[in-house]
């Protein structure tokens, strides 16, 4: 059960699409599947955060268990669900939490206002072209998880 | 030394300064304190020069000049004048005595110089003057307007006549400039039953001071009659509307406002709900309850403004919506050049504008698109990620080509070529060495002895060897098939 409000997409096309056209806005992709805990718990934070920071920043879902979208799962190298990815006209934004892997952010958020201020801060990083930011919420909220090496 | 007290002396309560709208406790400090000073020098600045214009008005007396400002309020007495009043209460009162106290302690309480105090009233030379001067435009004003100055309401009931309607008419037409008004909006009161069309009349009205006192209506009801007789050929577009509504409606609103009618000879409409706004020619205007015609609005059925100006819509939208667009387009000029993925940015939004007018602009290689991704792993620039990932997807797919390409071939083994080989030679040589012996494999005759016949010689050679001659074996083994078949 997606939100209401949150686009979902299943192909390839549309995921690009979307990449493509949200312009000078961040573009917050949410790799999962709707039937899952955590992924309920991020898609609500999402939904309820989305118009907030519509002026600044796009929220898309993006469902995993579709044939296309595996291109993706390989190329982003998605392992743990849910996974939200940040772009910003097209190029990928990387986000250093202290997480073993910058280039996605894993597990829910605790709060709305801890969302907002990871996309604020991924906005002010790219406007001044910046492609990594440091995040703003303090460790202990920030999920943790194990990387495990790709060819184990 | 020991440090200074923060408020020297023991404040006052708090009070309320009226120049500043200040509650302070400062008490008589306050007065000499530099906001103070300036929003007094403001106030009464501002109170000087409409004073200095309602002078020039009226002391120079021209009924062109009259002063645009209606209200003027006294902040030293706190009361309100209004020049249009018929007795030129603002004048009077400027000139009176209690103007100049109200002056006075106004400027001792606010610290104010006392020498201000005569340019902030009106002298008693000066009210003489005005006085003169308005008893002349009066005279002149009764001369213009015969028959239709005066506070009777006589008027009023001469409405249903033709004679007063001609007077009137004339009278617009020598359009006196001198009054102002607000409303210009112009609707024809519900003649007839409207089958067709309405043709709306705006037009600015022009009051003149002494119509004012010509025309008013007791009450809204009893002016449906006198109204029927004028203007017939106007029909209104209140089809659902019936009079009755329009003129119940504009009741409240007579309370609130003057106005007059005025049958216009040329195109035939009525001013409705004008604001009369003149201090002139003295006492002659009476302030009566005129019948108002309200303005057309949705109690009256009117027909709503944004359909009625249809045309102008898109001319004026196209013009808003460039507008809102150019300031988008300032706003996106001035994003930061340098901001991440500037350059797609703006590619992308040309090619976007481009598909806008219709150019389509088909892009190649579409399915096989990826973003800008750095991966978890890649160390270098992003473009070798996407690289690596073309890589390892090319081998997955080639390898999935491959499989199904290749023919199947079948296993071989060892066991499988010696079993042939020995089939092969005859079984009938391997039994007759061996005679009793049954059961004995064909492998372990070639093991305990040499037989004729380099093949299987070879082969337990081979087998005696082990492992690393499988591969020559199997070779030996299918050279030799080869040549036997």
């Amino acid at each position: 059960m997606g939100s209401a409000l949150l686009p979902t997409l299943r192909r390839k096309a549309e995921v690009d699409a979307t990449i493509r056209d949200t312009l000078d806005k961040v573009l917050v992709l949410r790799f999962g599947r709707a039937a899952d805990t955590s992924c309920l718990q991020l898609d609500d934070v999402l939904a309820k955060s989305s118009w907030d920071i519509s002026k600044f920043a796009t929220v898309a879902l993006v469902e995993m268990d579709s044939e296309e979208i595996q291109v993706y799962i390989d190329y982003f190298d998605i392992t743990l669900v849910p996974a939200t990815i940040f772009f910003f006209n097209a190029h990928h934004m990387k986000m250093d939490s202290g997480t073993p892997d910058h280039t996605k952010w894993i597990g829910s958020f605790s709060s709305k206002q801890d969302f907002i201020d990871v996309v604020e801060a991924i906005y002010r990083g790219a406007m001044k072209g910046k492609l990594i930011v440091s995040c703003p919420i303090p460790p202990e909220r920030i999920p943790r998880f194990q990387l495990l090496f790709k060819d184990i | 030394m020991p440090p200074k007290p923060a408020n020297p002396a023991p404040a006052a309560e708090f009070e309320y300064c009226e120049v500043c709208r200040y509650n302070h406790d400062q008490g008589r400090r306050h007065r000499y304190m530099r906001k103070h000073r300036e929003e007094l020098d403001a106030v009464v600045t501002r109170f000087r020069s409409k004073l200095s214009d309602l002078r020039r008005a009226l002391l120079h007396g021209a009924p062109s000049s009259q002063p645009p400002r209606p209200r003027l309020w006294c902040p030293f007495c706190s009361v309100d004048l209004d020049s249009r009043s018929a007795c030129g209460n603002a004048i009077y009162h400027l000139a009176s005595g209690e103007h100049l106290k109200g002056v006075k302690d106004f400027l001792r309480k606010h610290g104010g110089a006392m020498d201000q105090v005569e340019s902030l009233r009106i002298s008693e030379d000066g009210l003489a003057k005005w006085e003169k001067v308005s008893k002349s435009l009066s005279t002149e004003a009764k001369k213009g307007t015969e028959g239709l100055i005066g506070p009777s309401l006589k008027p009023t009931k001469d409405i249903q006549n033709e004679s007063t309607c001609d007077n009137l008419d004339s009278f617009s037409q020598t359009n006196f400039p001198s009054l102002s008004n607000t409303a210009s909006y112009v609707v024809m009161p519900l003649q007839s039953p409207t089958n067709g069309e309405y043709h709306p009349i705006s037009t600015a009205c022009h009051v003149a001071s002494s119509l004012s006192s010509a025309l008013y209506a007791t009450p809204c009801e009893t002016l449906r009659p006198p109204i029927t007789p004028w203007g017939s050929a106007e029909t209104h577009k209140l089809q659902g509307a019936p009079p009755t509504n329009w003129f119940h409606s504009s009741g409240p609103e007579t309370k609130c406002h003057q106005s007059t009618i005025i049958a216009n000879g040329a195109s035939p409409s009525i001013s409705c709900s004008v604001h009369i706004q003149q201090s002139d020619a003295g006492g002659n205007l009476s302030n009566g309850i005129g019948y108002c015609c309200s303005k057309a609005n949705v109690h009256t059925g009117a027909p709503p403004p944004w359909l009625k100006a249809n045309e102008y819509d898109p001319e004026n939208f196209s013009i808003r919506s460039c507008g809102l667009f150019s300031s988008r387009e300032r706003k996106l000029r001035k994003l930061n050049p340098k901001r991440v993925g500037a350059a797609w940015a703006e590619r992308r939004r040309a090619e976007m504008e481009m598909e806008k007018r219709g150019e389509i602009v088909p892009e190649t290689s579409d399915s096989n698109w990826l973003p800008n991704f750095g991966s978890v792993w890649q160390s270098g620039t992003r473009k070798e990620s996407r690289k690596e990932f073309e890589k390892s997807h090319k081998l997955h797919d080639t390898k999935s080509n491959h499989e199904l390409a290749l023919d199947i071939k079948p296993y071989i083994s060892k066991r499988m070529i010696c079993s042939f080989l020995l089939q092969r030679l005859g079984v009938d040589k391997a039994s007759d060495k061996d005679g009793g012996r049954p059961g004995v494999s064909a492998e372990e005759q070639l093991w305990r002895g040499p037989i004729d016949g380099f093949p299987c010689q070879a082969v337990s050679g081979m087998q005696m060897l082990g492992m690393p001659s499988k591969a020559l074996t199997t070779q030996a083994a299918v050279a030799f098939l080869g040549t036997k078949h």
